[in-house]
């Protein structure tokens, strides 16, 4: 399950990286392939944490009594509150308030919220091939 | 129309009404409109509700809760009025005799809702099998990507194409911003909310885990023979096994258990005696309050400590019986012990009813000492329900079950009162024999002021009074009055931003006696 779990993570920080990257263009110009660097990078380094958190979602999506299509949208739901979550936990950390008026940090949120819905929906085969081979 | 196909509008329905009667507005009257449509709504839906007298007897709860929301609008009574409609749809969508159980549910639906709305769509849409929405994405991933990055590669080699681009970011910018400035994103999230609540209160789940699980529970003990091995898995068995070593194991466990709970309940119960003896002789019969009686110290260690007590001799009690001690033929003395050991432990509980009586006595009231009563009524029934439990052998979901709707009850007498108010005006009243808390009294909601405003003399001396032992109500001395022009006018502020949806009982009596008030005051000036 770690395996399929690692999936959704490095799919989700990939996309976020990406399509953050895309966005800070107008701002950055050409060096918006660090700030996808950037982005990545320290995405991989703080979201670690939230890979036993990714497992346990999982283990209740298996045990769930609905249709696959019907737990992967529950799955993608419940991530993105998992993401948001995380994102209020770093702003009490830090004591940064999250929505302090700068469009960024709406957009980062924006953008990773869209980008953990997309790569569950991207991992949907190792997600119920796992539940098949298992 | 099927009720599958029912749902998906109904919830819609409900999130818009849920939208226009609640947005930036006290929930008061337009909890009555919420609840007309989703009672309707759940009784159309799961008609069996009608029939089942649990979820019956939960709506009458519901709708008194309903009746304090309209009356007082205390923060105790809006809690009530969304806990008890939680509840009444738990009984209204399962089938379930404990509040546990029927709030485990409720708590499902709304963990679950998204999985059953999406049940619902795909069943609604199973006409249209084959998709052509999914189809048409997948074509369009990899085209698009290829257009996405050559796009950005002429963008950064064209100078025209780079400052066409950033003329039309800057109009989907103003697009943007004037839609929002139409319709806020607060507004958009507070529908998303109300699609939600209304949602998840509506669909029920497909998980059978709760309702199955509570079937096979039952009110009444039964003897059920273990096999060692089987015993053994148990965890009671393992702390059993480790306080009393070899005495816990073998056939003659259970009678060893027996001594065991006959000499602790005889010595508790000793000790408990000697306890009571003291609170009777000391603060029953000869309790005289005199400055040196440090009845703080009395009051909070003293009662914290005791009801900590009362609830450790439950567990104590459901401890030893919990099993087979409750079938053994000579735990006739295990029983008197207990029985002792519940009376003992109800007069400590009076004890500390007298405890807090001599306390808002000398103090006058507040929320901790009427929470205190609270607890207390409640501990009162668990010591009642143990005493059932043993004399009649009911199981420890009785004993969750019974307690669960003596709380539920309590709730709802609880927003049956209006507390700021009624806490005022007590400790005004009292103020001769207790010494009157005026900044503590202004702690309390807007819900007061009309008591305060006719007392303002009054509280002007006691200001007065207060400021000689050096404790001010603010950073000036002398400025009641201005505390409560300043509280009046904002309450009168807020209370013109409300429309009719907000109605209720108190807050219109407090506008029209305020507002009375103050064009005295004009008149006068």
């Amino acid at each position: 399950m770690l395996s399929v779990a690692f999936y959704i993570w490095i799919r989700a920080i990939t996309l976020n990286a990406l399509l953050f990257g895309l966005y800070s263009i107008r701002e950055a110009g050409i060096s918006f392939i660090m700030v996808m660097g950037g982005v990545f990078i320290g995405s991989l380094v703080c979201t670690l944490p939230l890979l036993p958190i990714i497992v346990i979602c999982l283990k209740c999506f298996y045990v769930l009594p609905y249709d696959t299509s019907d737990k992967l949208p529950w799955l993608a739901f419940v991530l993105m509150v998992t993401a948001m979550a995380f994102y209020m936990m770093l702003s009490l950390l830090l004591q940064v308030p999250l929505f302090n008026g700068e469009s960024f940090v709406v957009w980062l949120i924006a953008i990773s919220l869209f980008s953990v819905l997309m790569a569950v929906f991207w991992t949907r085969k190792p997600i119920v091939n796992f539940k098949v081979t298992n | 129309m099927s009720l599958s196909k029912i749902y998906t509008p109904l919830i819609l329905a409900g999130a818009f009404l849920f939208n226009i009667i609640f947005w930036q507005e006290n929930l008061a009257l337009n909890a009555l409109l919420f609840d007309a449509f989703i009672l309707s709504a759940v009784f159309y839906c799961y008609p069996r509700a009608s029939g089942d007298s649990i979820a019956r007897w939960m709506l009458l709860i519901h709708l008194l809760c309903l009746l304090g929301l309209l009356w007082n609008n205390t923060v105790v009574s809006k809690i009530a009025y969304c806990s008890s409609l939680l509840l009444f749809i738990g009984f209204a969508q399962y089938v379930h005799r404990s509040v546990w159980f029927a709030g485990g549910s409720v708590v499902m639906n709304f963990l679950l809702f998204i999985a059953s709305f999406s049940e619902q769509v795909r069943n609604k849409s199973k006409i249209n099998k084959k998709s052509t929405a999914g189809r048409f994405i997948r074509f369009a991933i990899f085209p698009l990507l290829l257009l996405a990055i050559f796009f950005l590669i002429y963008n950064f080699a064209n100078g025209v194409l780079a400052k066409w681009t950033a003329q039309l970011g800057t109009q989907i910018d103003k697009l943007f911003l004037k839609f929002f400035d139409r319709f806020s994103i607060d507004r958009i999230l507070f529908l998303i909310l109300g699609f939600y609540i209304t949602g998840s209160i509506l669909l029920r789940t497909k998980l059978k885990a709760l309702e199955q699980k509570e079937a096979g529970l039952s009110d009444s003990l039964k003897r059920i023979r273990m096999f060692r091995g089987k015993a053994q898995e148990s965890w009671w068995y393992d702390i059993v096994s480790g306080v009393m070593g070899k005495l816990g194991k073998g056939v003659m466990a259970l009678k060893n258990e027996n001594i065991v709970g006959v000499i602790s309940l005889v010595l508790l119960n000793i000790l408990l005696l000697f306890v009571n003896i003291i609170d009777i002789s000391h603060l029953w019969i000869n309790f005289k309050y005199t400055p040196d009686v440090n009845l703080f110290a009395m009051i909070h260690e003293g009662t914290e400590l005791l009801i900590l007590s009362i609830v450790l001799a439950m567990f104590v009690l459901l401890f030893f019986f919990r099993g087979n001690l409750n079938f053994y033929t000579k735990n006739k003395w295990l029983k008197i012990g207990a029985y002792a050991w519940i009376v003992q432990n109800i007069i400590l509980v009076i004890s500390v009813f007298i405890r807090d009586y001599h306390y808002i006595i000398q103090f006058g009231l507040a929320y901790k000492r009427i929470g205190v009563l609270f607890f207390l009524s409640m501990v009162l029934v668990g010591l009642v329900t143990v005493f059932i439990k043993i004399q009649y052998k009911k199981t420890g979901y009785y004993l969750l079950r019974v307690n669960a709707w003596a709380a539920l009850v309590l709730l709802v007498f609880g927003s049956m009162v209006n507390w700021d108010v009624y806490i005022t005006k007590y400790n005004i009243a009292h103020r001769t024999t207790a010494p009157l808390n005026l900044p503590y009294l202004l702690t309390f909601s807007d819900k007061n002021l009309p008591v305060l405003e006719d007392n303002r003399q009054l509280l002007r001396e006691r200001e007065k009074e207060l400021n000689n032992t050096n404790i001010k109500l603010a950073r000036c001395t002398d400025c009641i009055d201005a505390i409560l022009d300043s509280r009046k006018n904002n309450y009168l502020k807020e209370q013109n931003t409300y429309t009719w949806l907000s109605w209720n009982l108190a807050d219109a009596a407090i506008k029209k006696q305020l507002e009375a008030t103050m064009s005295n005051k004009i008149s006068k000036q």
